[in-house]
């Protein structure tokens, strides 16, 4: 036998590590090495040493309470995996597919009302983006300098067009079509029309000799803009005039 | 009052008698939380280990192969379990016993027989032997020496070969005499 099988073989010192005829082999050549024989001897104090420290025990304090700790844990997950169970079979097997199906059907409708909602309001905003912007428009613009006016003193190369219906109950707003170049002045023959449509009072105002009291008081509770628009077209006209 | 058959109760537990297992629980306990203790070397690591051994034990009891002895099927468990929570301290500590100083545990382990040590005492103890030894050295030898497994259970709770067992039992003795030796525990005559 070889020293380093020896010295391997010297450590399985307990009795069901090293068979009869190993433990003779080992013997006899620890009788004859005095190096493996000091191994041997350093070998015995270390099984001893461990096997006092075997001889400690870990104690397991209060073993009772531990129990009722450790079934309570095993009680609790019997519940969760019952519960897990129960929440899988609330329909039996062949209607399962019913219970995903109605899952996944709910989810989309859901998922198409959230969709809707979403593109309904965008198309709401563009048109009252639109809307306002055509407002806007009419409210910048000016009498051109040197245009040629009619009698209501609107350009005469200007015609109206169809009215567009009013979204979401909002005031109906007349809407020009301009032929060629866009010429300022339009919103004047808007309002105009926007007056004999929405206020058939005013129908008869002279608008070469101004309003009258009554006309006033109508414009002043129904539509001061209005009013204020119509004294800016007659101002407008007499600058162009004196030009 | 005679004990029931572990077979016996093993049954009545599959069928879900409460009692039954309570009864496994109390037979397996102590040895249960020794196996883990000594290998987790924390007695709360050690509790926690033990109560999701049984918890696994109770889930996996219908599987249980009555041809494997309970008690291995069960170390097993409680094996795994403690050392995946000695990966973690591995981990976490990259040497177990690092913070400990060897002179002082070692020099407590001979005098511990007349002494009343405290699990933590214990603990310190398990780690200045065994703390530096690779891992599945440490797992052969506190198995084999320390819980007092045989061989072939050894080889059983771990999924070695008993040649493999022997082999690092043998390793991790030799390592543990160096380190005794170099502590004046043991000399080399």
């Amino acid at each position: 036998m070889f020293c380093r099988t020896a010295r391997r073989m010297i450590y399985l010192y307990k009795p069901d590590e090293l068979s009869q005829s190993e433990r003779s082999r080992l013997e006899r050549h620890i009788e004859r090495c005095s190096e493996c024989a000091a191994e041997a001897m350093a070998a015995r104090r270390t099984r001893q040493v461990v096997a006092a420290l075997a001889d400690r025990k870990p104690v397991l304090h209060d073993p009772e309470e531990f129990t009722r700790y450790v079934l309570a844990s095993v009680k609790s997950e019997q519940e969760r995996v019952w519960l897990g169970q129960r929440r899988t079979s609330v329909f039996p097997f062949p209607l399962r597919g019913i219970q995903l199906a109605s899952g996944v059907s709910l989810m989309f409708i859901v998922l198409a009302l959230i969709v809707q909602t979403y593109s309904d309001a965008r198309k709401v905003s563009a048109l009252e983006e639109r809307l306002n912007g055509e407002v806007r428009e009419r409210a910048v613009r000016t009498v051109a300098p040197g245009a040629k006016l009619d009698s209501f003193g609107l350009p005469l190369h200007q015609e109206k067009e169809v009215q567009q219906a009013g979204l979401l109950g909002l005031p109906r707003i007349p809407a020009l079509k301009e032929k060629a170049d866009p010429l300022p002045g339009k919103w004047r023959h808007t309002l105009i029309d926007y007056i004999a449509r929405n206020y058939p009072e005013l129908a008869s105002i002279n608008l070469e000799d101004g309003l009258d009291e009554q006309e006033r008081a109508i414009l002043a509770t129904d539509g001061g803009e209005l009013l204020s628009e119509r004294e800016f077209i007659v101002r407008a006209r007499e600058e162009n005039n004196a030009k | 009052m005679e004990q029931r058959p572990l077979d016996d109760l093993i049954e009545c537990s599959k069928r879900g008698e409460n009692d039954a297992f309570r009864h496994i629980v109390e037979r397996h306990r102590g040895y249960a939380f020794a196996l883990a203790f000594r290998l987790v070397c924390d007695e709360d690591t050690a509790k926690d280990v033990v109560q999701e051994s049984f918890i696994r034990v109770w889930k996996h009891l219908k599987e249980y192969d009555p041809t494997v002895k309970f008690t291995t099927w069960l170390y097993r468990i409680v094996v795994n379990l403690s050392y995946d929570q000695m990966k973690m301290d591995m981990r976490r500590k990259n040497v177990i016993g690092n913070e400990l100083e060897w002179g002082q545990s070692i020099g407590s382990v001979n005098a511990v027989s007349e002494t009343n040590l405290s699990n933590k005492d214990l603990a310190d103890q398990i780690r200045s032997v065994a703390g530096r030894l690779p891992l599945k050295q440490r797992l052969v030898f506190l198995l084999r020496d320390l819980n007092d497994l045989s061989v072939r259970e050894t080889a059983e709770v771990l999924s070695m070969s008993t040649n493999s067992v022997k082999a690092n039992l043998s390793y991790a003795r030799q390592s543990i005499r160096k380190q005794l030796e170099h502590l004046g525990h043991v000399r080399e005559e």
